[in-house]
């Protein structure tokens, strides 16, 4: 009696419409029609009353859907997702919320039912325009806007429309991190003084980079020129050594000249430390058709135009690429392989066909050459980032909403604390046991950090937008994963089980079972 | 009164009615014109303009008395048309018509003035009134127009002062009471001293400013901040009730921003805005010489002389104008030069800013030769002080031709000097020959012929040009031209003394051209060819002696004989024929040039062989590695203006203050703006006076701080394109990754 127990019982309850965003009138009337009396639930971001949740166990959602962390309260009914009317704007979004300084901020979006007319608009944090395009026929576009950010630091761009008067539609923020360009450690050996190295340590000494450079003279002599570092030399490469750089550029003489202990120790580097490697193609290395692992064809053209620069010519070498696989292209031009890499373990190593480019500085086409040797070199060179990787599911958070973020560490037992230094939870991951992921409630809008307790540099920051920005990418998201998660909702349960507490009256008819047996008995056997 | 002298007034009074109508028109379209562009000039002369016109259609001076008499015998019954007696003198009339003339007078004395003379002078008033009226409404409408458009145009507000204290005083601060900058331009441009209330300045190179400030009470000090490198402290005068300051004279370098910083009595400190000065440059003078070629050439019997006109502007006056000229003499090393300044044959006249100048160099005046060259420009200096710019026109050249060293070659490659033209080459004969040919059926047969034997003709010229060289005579009777007889006699031909008289050998190739033309040659080339011959020692061959060498000889015998033939069917009008030898000798001809052509054997140090062995196996102990360093210093463009951006950016996002250090950043931005500024201070000047308020402690706005952001933000140029090093995380994952991807490679 007093434990009360309880037993399951199957029970028919109602079928509920819960209402979200957008939701479509004439779906919710048709829905009318066919079941008759339908709970009407509405959904208003912050999740479901549970009383009205215990009253049905079929839901209906209309409209954009539940937010993905309200989809639990419908664990136990038998949901069906209807999507509602889908309104035009922008529904994707996709661009790099942290980029290097010199590198270009692209953002890509797709833009669904649009206006003829409209117009979308990059702005930069102090409102200025940067880059815009109109749209001219009424048909789905991925559209893209870029803009170079001229200075490091956080920033906050932001992403306009304007209907076809130029009156604002919607102003959303990109929030995007410029990381200050590191400086580039580059040893580069040569057999000989080329003009092609001169120009190239140039370029890269009079950017700030740290060069070193040794080009041989005769017999096991050297010269050493050293821009930006202190005098040192390099006879042979050890993985020691190799490890003060990023980028080693060597031509194939040079190359063929290292000891096998050089090359073994430039190899492991390559393989296991993420050192660049770049190979200047020269006569000794076209004669053969094979050249660490790059293939060449025979190329009749002389001289090739970039896409972006249609008058200004570049030569290019006496080959070509050949087809590969491993090949990963970092320049082309008119359907040509100017320059490519290949990974080799953590490294890369690469080469372009763009075998004399020193013409460009010397007829004035400063920018081309900047453009050429930026690319190539920031495609090889790279470096393990020393502590710590953040990753976060989403380029933005809204405040009082989840917001999820992991991170790498080889730490045995991160701790990552907030602006106010208070230690969030975190949670490892079974299978990676450097990953770890958690669970952030931000509150303003506005910037917010989280970093390590154990190494303060290594800072996570995230920007925490109005829940009113990015309504359209929002809905689409939304959607799409109310879709997947209701897609395959439990099998039909009209009845559902429910537990009931056991009848008291149950307990007493067996009680008075009980002693009327036990008054009968001796009657029973007195007899 | 006197009849006559009745009739003269009323003429003359009608006279001067009719003028005064004229005057009206004239005035009334002065006004119209004087009030809509509100120049007194244009007024004045388009009244003149109308009224002379005006008067040159009435014509008043063509109303004579007689058609004032007419007039007045119409419009007054009482004059009986009489009026002409009056006109007459009263000895010569009858009786009646002196009685009459009587009559008349002393009625027209009384009854005159009813007369009123025809004129247009109430349509003249009219339209007068009517001009003027639409003058004076054009004017009105115009000026409140411009009044709307720029309210207080002459008088520019005065300057905005800020405490620099982050706590405003709480007593009075200083008023200002008025503020004035004196433009004084250099004496040379002519533009008088200017004042003006305005403070963004824009001024000539050299230009003295200086500034006025009134106050309304004293102040501890006053400093003028941004001329130059130090602030300059303006000095104190009391005048009635205001105490002004005053600046020494400046003359601003560059164009820059300025402000002004004083001090009160208890020491607050307050700061104005900024305000420009443009310092526009003087440009130099332009010279532009027309009518003569950069080249001219004369000969010596020519008139030499040189005629041009230049053309010189300058922007604010020319002060000089000369001729530069250059004479050289002689060639090569021995070449003299004589520079000589000339002046223009018209007078410059000082500070005019265009001129039209011209100049007769007559050759011979300088002294000039046979073969002297002279170059010249002419030189230009403006009136600027201290140092005047100064222009160059082109250089133009003269030559009076030497014709002493004129000579010609047979080619260039012969070591000889030009060809002349009036030679047919062998491939130009071949081209002619051949279009002759193309073209045998669509022209006469005669004209056919006869291009054919021109063809001929040319062919011949050409080998007798080449048998010169052979040391055949040219003298063939044949004059090719003048010039070559000239030059076959002239005494410094190379070839002269080799010729020799005869021909010495009677090959059988040149037996047609002695059959040709010099059969006495023949006898005498017979003669020669005796059988002495094999015993004679030979110095001085001069078949031997030409100019080439035997194997050569024998190349352009064998071109002269192709030559031959070559002609023979040219003169039998037999191109087709022809062409085939043509070829040959074309072919010659060019082995021989080829062989003609004198290769020198380079020098240079020729090393001797050296055994592979021995290679890179030299002692090299003494070599050592070279080494260097250098230190580059790569700052980024702006840094000041791309950290401000991003500080600000940082205090925006977290509602903070300005530190102090933040301010020393935003005065170091500031100095790279005003750089980066300079060529157009006024479009920056917002930025930059945000900026400015910016270093100072007073604490500023969010919407400064904005404005401040979006100005740095637009100004900046993009950074230089770079590479960046790409962060990649390793762990335990990507190790795996990489692993599984090496493997599966092989």
């Amino acid at each position: 009696m007093v434990l009360r127990p309880l037993v399951w019982e199957n029970q028919v309850k109602g079928v509920g419409a819960i209402l979200t965003q957008n939701y479509s009138e004439r779906q919710l009337d048709s829905l009318k029609r066919l079941r008759k009396n339908l709970h009407l639930i509405a959904y208003e971001m912050d999740g479901l009353d549970q009383k009205q949740m215990d009253s049905i166990t079929t839901a209906y959602i209309l409209g954009d859907g539940m937010a993905p962390y309200d989809f639990w309260q419908l664990d136990n009914v038998k949901a069906t997702y209807l999507p509602g009317n889908v309104l035009g704007g922008i529904k994707r979004l996709q661009y790099d919320s942290k980029v290097t300084l010199g590198d270009s901020l692209i953002v890509r979006g797709l833009y669904e039912k649009p206006l003829k007319g409209t117009q979308i608009v990059l702005e930069d944090s102090g409102g200025n325009g940067l880059d815009s395009l109109a749209i001219a026929k009424e048909e789905e576009l991925i559209f893209e806007v870029g803009s170079t950010p001229k200075i490091a630091g956080t920033f906050v761009y932001t992403l306009i429309t304007k209907d076809s008067l130029g009156e604002v539609v919607t102003r959303d923020p990109l929030p995007v991190q410029v990381n200050p360009s590191r400086v580039l450690k580059v040893v580069i050996l040569n057999r000989f003084p080329t003009f092609e190295t001169k120009y190239l340590k140039n370029f890269l000494a009079e950017n700030g980079h740290q060069v070193l450079v040794r080009s041989q003279m005769t017999k096991d002599t050297y010269k050493f020129e050293n821009f930006n570092r202190p005098q040192a030399t390099l006879y042979n490469l050890t993985t020691d050594n190799l490890a003060d750089f990023d980028l080693v550029i060597l031509d194939g003489g040079s190359y063929a000249n290292l000891s096998s202990s050089s090359r073994r120790a430039l190899q492991a580097a390559v393989e296991t430390q993420g050192l660049g490697v770049f190979i200047q193609l020269d006569e000794s290395t076209l004669r053969g058709r094979e050249v660490f692992g790059f293939r060449f064809k025979r190329n009749e053209e002389k001289e090739i135009r970039l896409p972006q620069w249609p008058k200004v010519n570049v030569s290019v070498g006496p080959v070509l690429f050949a087809e590969n696989a491993r090949l990963q292209p970092i320049l082309e031009a008119e359907n040509t392989l100017l320059s490519a890499y290949e990974q080799r373990g953590f490294g890369r190593v690469s080469t372009s066909m763009i075998v004399e480019s020193y013409p460009l500085v010397l007829k004035g086409n400063l920018e081309q050459y900047a453009y050429i040797w930026s690319r190539i070199l920031s495609a090889v060179s790279q470096k393990d980032i020393p502590i710590v990787r953040w990753e976060t599911e989403d380029d933005m958070a809204t405040p009082d909403v989840p917001f999820h973020f992991s991170l790498r560490t080889s730490m045995s037992q991160p701790t990552v604390i907030n602006a106010l230094g208070q230690p969030v939870a975190l949670q490892q991951n079974v299978s990676l046991p450097d990953e770890w992921s958690g669970i952030v409630y931000p509150q303003e809008p506005g910037w917010e950090t989280l970093k390590l307790a154990e190494d303060t540099t290594a800072v996570l920051r995230y920007y925490v937008a109005t829940s009113t920005s990015w309504q359209g990418v929002k809905a689409y998201d939304w959607r799409q994963q109310n879709r997947l998660h209701f897609q395959d909702s439990k099998a039909s349960a009209e009845m559902t089980k429910v537990q009931r507490l056991v009848s008291r009256l149950w307990f007493f008819i067996v009680f008075v079972f009980a002693m009327g047996l036990l008054w009968l008995l001796p009657r029973l056997e007195g007899n | 009164m006197e009849g006559a002298k009745l009739i003269q007034q009323y003429t003359k009074h009608w006279q001067l009615l009719r003028a005064l109508e004229a005057m009206l028109y004239g005035i009334g379209a002065g006004v119209c014109i004087g009030l809509i562009t509100q120049s007194m000039l244009w007024g004045i002369l388009l009244l003149c303009v109308v009224a002379a016109m005006a008067l040159f259609v009435i014509r008043p001076w063509q109303l004579s008395n007689e058609k004032s008499s007419r007039y007045i015998d119409d419009h007054l019954n009482t004059a009986e048309y009489s009026s002409s007696l009056l006109l007459t003198t009263p000895t010569g009339l009858s009786g009646l018509a002196q009685l009459q003339r009587e009559k008349v007078t002393t009625r027209l004395t009384l009854e005159i003035k009813h007369v009123k003379p025809q004129t247009g002078l109430k349509k003249a008033m009219l339209t007068a009134g009517v001009l003027s009226f639409i003058g004076m409404l054009v004017s009105v409408v115009y000026t409140m127009g411009i009044a709307s458009n720029m309210p207080n145009a002459e008088e520019e507000p005065l300057m905005v002062f800020q405490t620099t204290d982050s706590v405003a005083p709480v007593y009075e601060s200083p008023v200002l009471l008025n503020q004035k900058v004196t433009i004084a331009y250099p004496a040379y441009t002519q533009i008088p001293t200017k004042s003006s209330s305005d403070l963004n300045v824009k001024v000539m190179e050299g230009t003295r400013l200086s500034w006025k400030l009134g106050f309304n009470q004293p102040l501890r000090e006053v400093r003028l901040e941004g001329m130059g490198e130090k602030d300059v402290t303006m000095t104190s005068q009391k005048s009635g009730k205001q105490n002004e300051y005053v600046t020494q004279s400046i003359v601003p370098q560059a164009s820059g921003y300025y402000n002004f910083r004083f001090a009160d009595s208890l020491g607050a400190q307050y700061v104005s805005d900024l305000y420009t000065v443009e310092v526009i440059e003087d440009k130099a003078p332009t010279v532009e010489i027309t009518d003569i070629p950069q080249f001219s050439s004369f000969d010596f019997e020519d008139d030499k002389v040189l005629n041009f006109t230049a053309g010189i502007t300058d922007d604010f006056g020319i002060k000089t104008a000369f001729i530069i000229a250059t004479v050289s003499k002689g060639s090569g090393e021995s070449v003299k030069f004589r520079e000589e300044k000339l002046a223009f044959d018209q007078k410059l006249v000082q500070g005019s800013k265009k001129a039209r100048l011209s100049k007769n160099i007559r050759l011979d005046q300088l002294k000039m030769e046979m073969g002297d060259e002279l170059y010249f420009y002419v030189e230009v200096q403006d009136q600027k002080t201290p140092k005047a710019n100064s222009t160059r026109s082109e250089t133009f050249f003269a030559v009076i031709k030497d014709t002493i060293r004129d000579g010609f070659g047979v080619e260039g490659t012969m070591g000889a000097d030009l060809m002349p033209d009036y030679f047919r080459s062998q491939r130009q004969l071949i081209i002619d020959t051949e279009k002759l040919i193309s073209e045998r059926n669509q022209i006469p047969l005669q004209e056919f012929k006869s291009r054919s034997n021109e063809l001929g003709f040319d062919q011949k010229a050409l080998r007798l040009k080449y048998g010169k060289f052979m040391g055949d005579e040219a003298d063939s009777g044949i004059a090719v031209t003048p010039d070559i007889e000239e030059a076959d006699f002239d005494p410094d031909d190379p070839t002269a003394s080799y010729r020799p008289d005869h021909d010495s050998e009677n090959e059988h190739n040149l037996v047609e051209e002695h059959h040709d033309e010099h059969e006495h040659d023949d006898k005498e080339g017979e003669e020669d060819e005796s059988g002495f011959e094999e015993y004679m020692h030979k110095h001085d061959n001069p078949e031997e002696s030409t100019l080439f060498t035997a194997s050569l000889r024998g190349k352009l015998r064998d071109a002269m004989a192709q030559m031959w033939d070559a002609e023979l069917y040219l003169r039998l009008a037999e191109p087709d024929k022809s062409l085939p030898y043509q070829y040959k000798a074309l072919k010659l001809i060019q082995e021989i040039k080829n062989s003609a052509r004198i290769y020198v054997h380079r020098i240079g140090f020729d090393p001797p062989p050296i055994k592979e062995e021995k290679r890179l196996s030299g002692d090299l102990d003494e070599i050592d590695d070279f080494y260097k360093q250098q230190d580059m210093n790569y700052e980024i463009s702006y840094g000041a203006m791309r950290e401000s951006v991003a500080i600000l950016e940082e205090r925006l996002a977290q509602g903070a203050s300005i530190t102090a250090a933040d301010r020393a950043v935003f005065a170091q931005a500031g100095k790279e703006l005003a750089a980066l500024a300079i060529e157009e201070p006024s479009k920056y000047l917002k930025s930059l006076q945000e900026l400015s308020w910016l270093t100072e402690e007073k604490p500023q706005a969010t919407v400064i701080l904005q404005s401040v952001r979006q100005g740095l933000l637009r100004v900046l140029p993009a950074v230089d394109t770079d590479p960046v090093v790409r962060y990649q995380y390793r762990g335990a994952l990507e190790k795996a990754f990489i692993q599984e991807l090496k493997a599966s490679d092989r």
